[in-house]
């Protein structure tokens, strides 16, 4: 209690010495300049499709150790147990599943507008009140979304409140952890945001804003496409992969035709066939008449999905070594096998196709990507093949 | 002459019994006072120490600027003072018995002055400023396994300087300045495309 | 005294009147009230059947006054044929649950009454300066 009295009296001074208007006025600012970082029409019918958010999943990727990265929260114990293989194998699967979970992704929404809803005038109760009244309905088992939340006003008329309203009072009455009842100086402060940024705590400003806003807040827009806006220049794209904020990332870039970054960082750590999904996307996306489809279909047979890919490497401890231990061994050596040579020839040429197409901006980036990563490939192969051919291992 | 010894026994006695400390907190005093010769902005202490021979090493009644202390922090002084480890690991309380009192001592600064002979680790070095913006000390209080602030049982910290810690880890929060692990939050997609998705099936 | 959980604690006897009333919690000069459901002819401080909403009436910093309610057991209790006290009924139908009390009305037209009452005095007040003048 003490501590919380001291923070609110600290606050107290800072919002006096900064002024309230000063604030709204840089939040309009911000406001305007993001405009052309909106989303334009409602993103939700393409976001939720089925296909969309198999290609965000595939692009995310499945990297267990950074979704169960060690959290520093007050009970963060261990639990030994003695099992079974099949208890084990069970467990492996448990384990996917609950990573899945965690890398569920932000919904991306419209921004809501706030609709004016009276359910009554009443004149002769004018006055019957000097202020407000704020009914909320605490009946158990409702969603925060159908709760009813009415306002009386003083002039007598009973209409339904406004958004604002409603979120304080969901989260006075059914508090969400983590969310601060004010907005935290870092989102009102741009020069804080700015630091953030700069340090690139860029998982950190995310996490907070799926906490402290609702994704259809306009404030949510706006901090995230600076965000993503700021990651697009500084190109720290690995830090977001593999955390529940990158489909939303490459769904904006997708949407604001900006993917060159992304896809420039993607064939440079050699991620084709995420690059042939970003590309795919952004087609979908704005309906260009490539057929990619056959294409996808085709990696997806050779490409196994990020969770099988995950369950693959936890099932491998387990695994004795087999008959043609040497052949997995070399394919280990080399980090790739026979399918993944086939997959990245075809997404190369998927690659190059849009590279040479009007859409791509960073031409001459890419193709020297491309260039650097078919020199490395074709040595690849050539080890890899010379490799098989010294341990005598019949081509399968 | 009686006074006189029983003082001179009375020191003897003080030294025997906390020489550790005792010594540890001297070669705080030695670095803060490398400090204070390295940095240009404690410049008037300097010109203090040149007119007054021995200025008192209790007096806390000169308020040390945040960025001096940061800049501290990042100082040759501070490392030969403290080392690599954490400001308060060297620290130990004196106490009378086995077992140290459940709580550490209200407050070591009294009227502007030290009134104790066993300052706890952030009073005792007066160029250590609690202050949401000084990450580099407030880090050091942090438990990396729980993220919360470490316990003053372990840290030995008074009260008042605790209380201090708190608020400026929370206010350094606050701002982005020190990051933590943000609970997660589960999405119920039916809360934002329920109506959608009933008139798509 | 300790609070009882929103469920209740207290005992109540089948047919016996039950009423939907406020019970003052909070301290001096700083009044609250839990919005509960407890037998008629007991005291206020008595354990209660069943806590159904809040009401605090100091408006917060954005000058509202705020109220809890869980419409679904006030109804409930409504059709066991539970009694309202007047301040819980007044509510009730500011928040538009029942119809609007009386009193509300008439408050309402008592505090229209003096603020027309003030104004006029002081447009009177205002004339005479200037005729003194």
């Amino acid at each position: 209690m003490l501590i919380l009295r001291q923070l609110r009296k600290l606050n107290g001074q800072q919002r006096l010495q900064l002024g309230v208007e000063q604030t709204r006025r840089s939040m309009a600012d911000a406001a305007q300049k993001n405009a052309s970082f909106q989303y334009d029409k409602d993103p939700q019918p393409l976001f939720t499709d089925a296909e969309t958010q198999r290609l965000l999943q595939s692009m995310t990727q499945l990297q267990l150790e950074k979704v169960f990265r060690k959290r520093t929260v007050p009970d963060n114990s261990t639990e030994t147990k003695f099992m079974t293989t099949a208890q084990l194998e069970k467990e492996f699967l448990q384990t996917i599943e609950k990573a899945k979970k965690l890398l569920q992704m932000p919904p991306v929404v419209q921004i809501k507008q706030d609709t004016e809803h009276i359910i009554s005038k009443d004149p002769a109760l004018k006055d019957f009140a000097d202020t407000k009244y704020v009914f909320t309905d605490i009946t158990f088992g409702l969603r925060n979304s159908e709760r009813k939340i009415v306002v009386r006003d003083a002039d007598g008329t009973l209409a339904y409140a406004p958004l604002e309203t409603r979120k304080r009072m969901n989260q006075l009455y059914f508090p969400l952890e983590g969310r601060r009842s004010y907005t935290p100086r870092m989102f009102t402060h741009d020069d804080l945001l700015q630091r953030c940024l700069d340090e690139h705590k860029y998982e950190f400003v995310l996490d907070r804003l799926t906490v402290q806003y609702e994704p259809y807040e306009a404030e949510f827009h706006n901090f995230s496409a600076k965000v993503f806006a700021h990651l697009n220049e500084s190109k720290e794209f690995d830090l977001l992969r593999s955390t529940r904020h990158f489909g939303p990332m490459a769904f904006f870039y997708a949407w604001h035709r900006c993917i060159d970054d992304l896809l420039y960082d993607m064939i440079r750590r050699d991620y084709l066939h995420n690059a042939v999904e970003l590309i795919s996307l952004s087609y979908k996306i704005h309906q260009v008449p490539v057929d990619y489809k056959p294409i996808l279909s085709q990696l997806e047979a050779l490409k196994p999905t990020p969770a099988q890919r995950a369950l693959a490497e936890l099932l491998s401890c387990l695994k004795k070594p087999a008959e043609n231990a040497i052949e997995h061994e070399i394919q280990t050596a080399i980090g790739k096998t026979e399918q993944d040579f086939a997959a990245d020839e075809i997404s190369l040429k998927f690659i190059e196709q849009y590279i040479g197409s009007k859409h791509a901006l960073k031409k001459v980036q890419l193709e020297l990507a491309v260039q650097t990563l078919k020199e490395v490939n074709l040595e690849k192969l050539q080890l890899y093949q010379g490799l098989k051919k010294a341990h005598g291992v019949q081509a399968s | 002459m009686l006074p006189l010894a029983r003082g001179v026994y009375g020191s003897l006695a003080q030294i025997t019994r906390n020489s550790r400390l005792a010594l540890h907190t001297a070669s705080v005093v030695r670095g803060k006072a490398e400090a204070a010769a390295e940095n240009e902005a404690p410049a008037e202490n300097s010109e203090e120490t040149a007119a007054n021979a021995a200025p008192d090493a209790k007096d806390r009644t000169n308020k040390i600027p945040v960025e001096t202390s940061i800049r501290y922090l990042k100082s040759a002084a501070y490392k030969t003072t403290y080392g690599d480890e954490f400001v308060w690991t060297q620290y130990r309380r004196n106490h009378k018995g086995m077992y140290a009192p459940r709580k550490t001592r209200k407050t070591c600064i009294r009227q502007g002055k030290i009134s104790t002979g066993n300052p706890c680790p952030i009073c005792r070095d007066e160029y250590l400023v609690l202050d949401y913006r000084n990450t580099e000390l407030l880090q050091q209080f942090i438990s990396p396994f729980s993220g919360q602030v470490l316990s003053y049982s372990k840290t030995g910290l008074c009260q008042k300087s605790h209380l201090r810690l708190t608020v400026a880890v929370e206010q350094a929060r606050d701002c982005g300045l020190i990051t933590y692990d943000v609970p997660f939050r589960e999405y119920d997609y039916s809360e934002y495309y329920g109506k959608q998705e009933e008139q798509k099936k | 005294m300790s609070l009882s959980p929103a469920s209740g604690i207290g005992r109540f006897y089948k047919h016996s009147a039950k009423i939907i009333r406020f019970v003052r919690l909070g301290c001096t000069n700083r009044p609250f009230y839990h919005i509960v459901v407890m037998e008629r002819r007991k005291n206020q401080h008595q354990p209660v059947i069943e806590q159904v909403g809040s009401y605090d009436p100091l408006p917060n910093t954005s000058n509202e006054r705020l109220v809890a309610l869980n419409t679904e057991r006030i109804r409930y209790w409504l059709g066991k044929g539970a009694h309202m006290s007047e301040p819980a009924a007044e509510l009730l139908g500011i928040a538009g649950l029942l119809p609007v009390h009386p009193r509300t009305y008439m408050t309402a037209w008592r505090n229209r009454r003096a603020a027309a009452a003030a104004t006029a005095g002081a447009a009177t007040e205002t004339t005479e300066k200037v005729a003194t003048a």
